[in-house]
């Protein structure tokens, strides 16, 4: 069938197996008598080997396959995994997203399946020849199928179970006779070993698939014939071959397989929903994971995009509704205005929820990232995961991995020690890290704090003056804060060889980039010798702001309102000019006065008499306006790079009249003052924000 | 290369006494002219940004970016531009008809700016210079550069 269709499906679901299976074989390096993350590992492994082969890429559905039965073995007995298996395994987790990394790129598994599960197969050998036995037949085992096809055609099939002596000599020549034996009774359809394997059969016990109309007992007396042979034991398969009939490959095969073979016989049934879902079902839904999934749907994240984009214009209009009726007297029409109003508010909040997702989307990756890099770097890290049922916005949470990928390798690489080190230090030898999110008013904030060693003025200053960043003069003067904000300066890496650990050629100035093109902002502390916390504070949804909508130089402004502190008329304070710069004093303490127009480029205009206070990056900021609009629910459009270049604004939003408000960024606004501050003696390149400075 | 058939459709519109045109499939629409939101950006021939059904559109004064005199009059138009995947409206001084051409009209522009300028059609003492929709306004944003 052509499965193009279902591709989109097939790699987001792929991915999300394979995430879950590594968060999965990870937890169950922890905890490894733990049957639960077993039968979920068996359970994700089994899904992706059914979706793969739906979808024809032969080379995934061969080592899940094989990764499926290292675990059914796993779930058959206790005693879990040793170290290296987890490590064969993930090393198969890995291949496996490369695989369908690069199918979403090319179209084509680039994968070669031999050498993992030749390694995998090793994992067994070493524990259990009795199961290895049984496995080794599995390409020779019969299957469902074929199973079904002899019954259907009324032939009726004997399942034999022969002992060798414990002490047999030559066990592959026994196994030879036993097989020739029973032939005579009928059709051998399976066998285990397989013919091909029998020269190299060293274990104990066989097995054969016959189709005979032959007695049970006759079978059973030729197979005892047989020099060493200790026990047999022969029983015809159940017409409904209960699963322990049958061979252990097979037992988890019959709910995806059919409902995926029905998929391949009437392409034109099988809808997208059930491709989705049917990986869903297959497991038996015993932990909350497998519960979860059965009871959503899973929706194209345009789809999401283009409800919200809707709902969006729906609240432009509704506002402007409100706004045109607003001076009607009529209370009928003002009645039906607060209903659909009531309603649209309603629908509102509901979109938005639906784009929620928990940030554990993005926390799923950390602990295997932090076993592999702490292993690779011979560092004892404990990871702790708080608030991972945080829900923050889809758009949100796609754009965090990368930066909170950043900060976790930060901590890793250069701020928890090593054991030994931690311990001349008197700390315990394991490091801590932690990730946790939680909301914050509008926001969302996300920490990653270690308890490492910190960062050191002193390292830092030496780094920034080596790349020409401060001066001799400057650099003594770094303290503790200066040295954080070095960090975020561009073309600053603490780390002297690009390691492919942190060094990847960008710094936390990428981070910061990244967070605030969100519309959010990153904070650092650090304690030199108790450890470093970054924070990242986003809104919760981008996509819907609440704003105060100023007038500045005759055009709409908006600020965040969870920016803003308070207003006030200037002519009711007092403003000083320290440095050639205007200040404002207030009674809890003096902050910089920026005007209005000329920050945001436009000729004076107006009284400029009121004062906006904003908070931006950690401090508050005096903006001068011309008037104060009102509060508004905005929603934010992105600008035209071209158009916002070099501006203190993030985004635009189109206002009840139609006019285009432009969205106030209050971190810029406070990050240019700094940049102006840090270059003022310099005869340096433009500023990217008009001076506000007379 | 084939020499009938093959003719295109141009959307023919004026900049002071100059005619130029643009593929008609780059053409989203022509709106009428309203002053833009005014922006302070550090490209000369940014106009400003308007609302199209929700949607931001920067808006581009073609004049100054050709580097000619505009004539901004009650027949100026905004035509909307899709090209690049991005949406662009540019300020034009009137819009004046859809041209069909046929490929062998077309010709060549030695030493003109091919940065700008696609081709132009010569259709007996009128000549229309055809732009190019796509790096006309595509490669705006890198022009910007990053801001210090």
């Amino acid at each position: 069938m052509d499965t193009s269709e279902y591709m989109p499906m097939f790699l987001a679901e792929a991915q999300e197996h394979l995430q879950e299976l590594n968060l999965a074989v990870v937890a169950l390096e922890d905890d490894p008598a733990n049957q639960e993350t077993v039968d979920g590992i068996f359970r994700i492994a089994h899904s992706l080997k059914g979706m793969s082969a739906t979808m024809g890429f032969t080379a995934i559905a061969e080592l899940t396959h094989v990764m499926e039965d290292v675990f059914e073995l796993l779930r058959q007995r206790s005693g879990g995994l040793q170290k290296e298996a987890i490590t064969t395994v993930l090393a198969c987790l890995d291949a496996l997203e490369s695989a369908v990394g690069s199918i979403e790129q090319t179209g084509v598994e680039d994968l070669d399946p031999q050498p993992l599960i030749a390694a995998l197969r090793e994992l067994i050998r070493e524990r259990s020849p009795e199961q290895e036995i049984a496995r080794a037949g599995g390409a020779q085992i019969p299957d469902a199928a074929l199973l079904a096809a002899v019954r259907d055609a009324g032939g009726r099939i004997l399942h034999v179970r022969v002992q060798l002596h414990a002490d047999v000599l030559m066990p592959a020549v026994r196994a030879h006779m036993v097989f020739s034996a029973l032939n005579v009774h009928g059709e051998t359809i399976g066998s285990v070993p397989t013919p091909d394997e029998i020269e190299n059969f060293d274990g104990h016990e066989l097995q054969a698939w016959i189709v005979s109309e032959h007695e049970e007992a006759e079978l059973a007396r030729t197979a005892s014939g047989v020099s060493d042979v200790s026990a047999v034991e022969v029983r015809e398969l159940a017409v409904n071959g209960s699963e322990s009939d049958l061979p252990p490959s097979s037992s988890g095969e019959p709910p995806l397989a059919g409902s995926l073979a029905q998929g391949q016989a009437q392409p034109n049934t099988i809808s997208a929903r059930e491709l989705a879902s049917a990986p869903a079902h297959a497991g038996a839904p015993t932990t909350t994971a497998g519960q979860h999934s059965a009871r959503t749907v899973r929706v194209d994240a345009e789809r999401l995009d283009t409800l919200m984009h809707l709902m969006g214009e729906l609240v432009i209009h509704r506002t402007a509704v409100e706004a045109l009726t607003a001076s009607i007297d009529s209370q009928e029409l003002q009645h039906a205005v607060q209903n659909l109003t009531r309603s649209s508010q309603a629908l509102q909040s509901m979109v938005m929820q639906v784009r929620m997702i928990p940030v554990d989307v993005v926390f799923m990756r950390f602990p295997r990232l932090v076993r592999d890099l702490s292993t690779k770097l011979g560092k004892e890290i404990e990871l702790e995961l708080v608030g991972r049922e945080t829900e923050l916005d889809r758009t949100v949470v796609d754009s965090l991995g990368d930066p909170l990928v950043h900060l976790v390798r930060n901590s890793l690489d250069h701020g928890i020690e090593a054991p030994d080190v931690r311990v001349a230090a008197g700390k315990p030898p394991t490091g801590k890290l932690t990730i946790a999110a939680r909301h914050a008013g509008g926001s969302v904030v996300i920490e990653v704090r270690d308890d490492g060693r910190g960062v050191d003025p002193e390292a830092i200053a030496l780094k920034a003056l080596e790349r020409g960043l401060i001066d001799a003069e400057a650099a003594r003067h770094v303290d503790a804060r200066a040295a954080v904000e070095l960090l975020f300066t561009p073309g600053f890496s603490t780390a002297e060889v690009t390691s492919d650990i942190s060094g990847r050629g960008v710094g936390m100035d990428a981070v910061r980039t990244k967070i605030r093109e969100l519309g959010g902002e990153v904070l650092m502390e650090s304690e030199q010798g108790r450890g470093t916390s970054a924070q990242i504070r986003l809104p919760l949804t981008l996509a819907i702001v609440s704003a105060l909508q100023v007038d500045v130089a005759g055009a709409p402004f908006a600020i965040p309102i969870d920016r803003v502190e308070r207003t006030l008329r200037l002519d009711e304070h007092t403003v000083h000019r320290v440095a050639g710069r205007r200040v404002l004093s207030l009674d809890d303490g003096v902050i910089p006065l920026l005007e209005g127009a000329a920050t945001f480029g436009r000729a004076a205009a107006g009284a400029h008499d009121l004062v906006v206070i904003v908070r931006g990056q950690d401090k508050r900021i005096g903006l001068t306006v011309d008037d104060l609009v009102g509060q508004r629910e905005l929603v934010t459009r992105p600008l035209p790079e071209v158009v916002s270049a070099g501006q203190p604004v993030s985004g635009g939003a189109v206002l009840a009249d139609a006019q285009i408000a432009l969205i106030v960024d209050c971190d810029a606004l406070a990050g240019g003052l700094i940049a102006r501050a840090a270059r003022a003696d310099a005869h340096e390149r433009r500023e990217p924000i008009v001076s506000s400075g007379r | 290369m084939s020499e009938e058939s093959h003719a295109r459709q141009l959307v023919v519109f004026t900049l002071g006494t100059e005619q130029y045109a643009l593929p008609i499939e780059h053409v989203h629409e022509i709106i009428r002219y309203d002053e833009p939101r005014s922006v302070a950006s550090p490209v000369p021939w940014v106009r400003g940004v308007i609302s199209l059904r929700g949607r931001i559109v920067p808006i581009y004064d073609l004049s100054a970016r050709l580097g000619l005199q505009a004539q901004h009059g009650e027949a100026t138009k905004i035509v909307i531009v899709e090209a690049d995947s991005e949406t662009v409206g540019v300020v034009v001084d009137e819009v004046e008809e859809v041209l069909t051409v046929a490929d062998t009209d077309f010709e060549d522009v030695p030493g003109a700016d091919s940065e700008m300028i696609e081709a132009i059609v010569k259709l007996g003492e009128r000549l229309v210079v055809l732009l190019k929709s796509n790096t006309i306004f595509a490669g705006i944003n890198d022009t910007v550069g990053q801001p210090a």
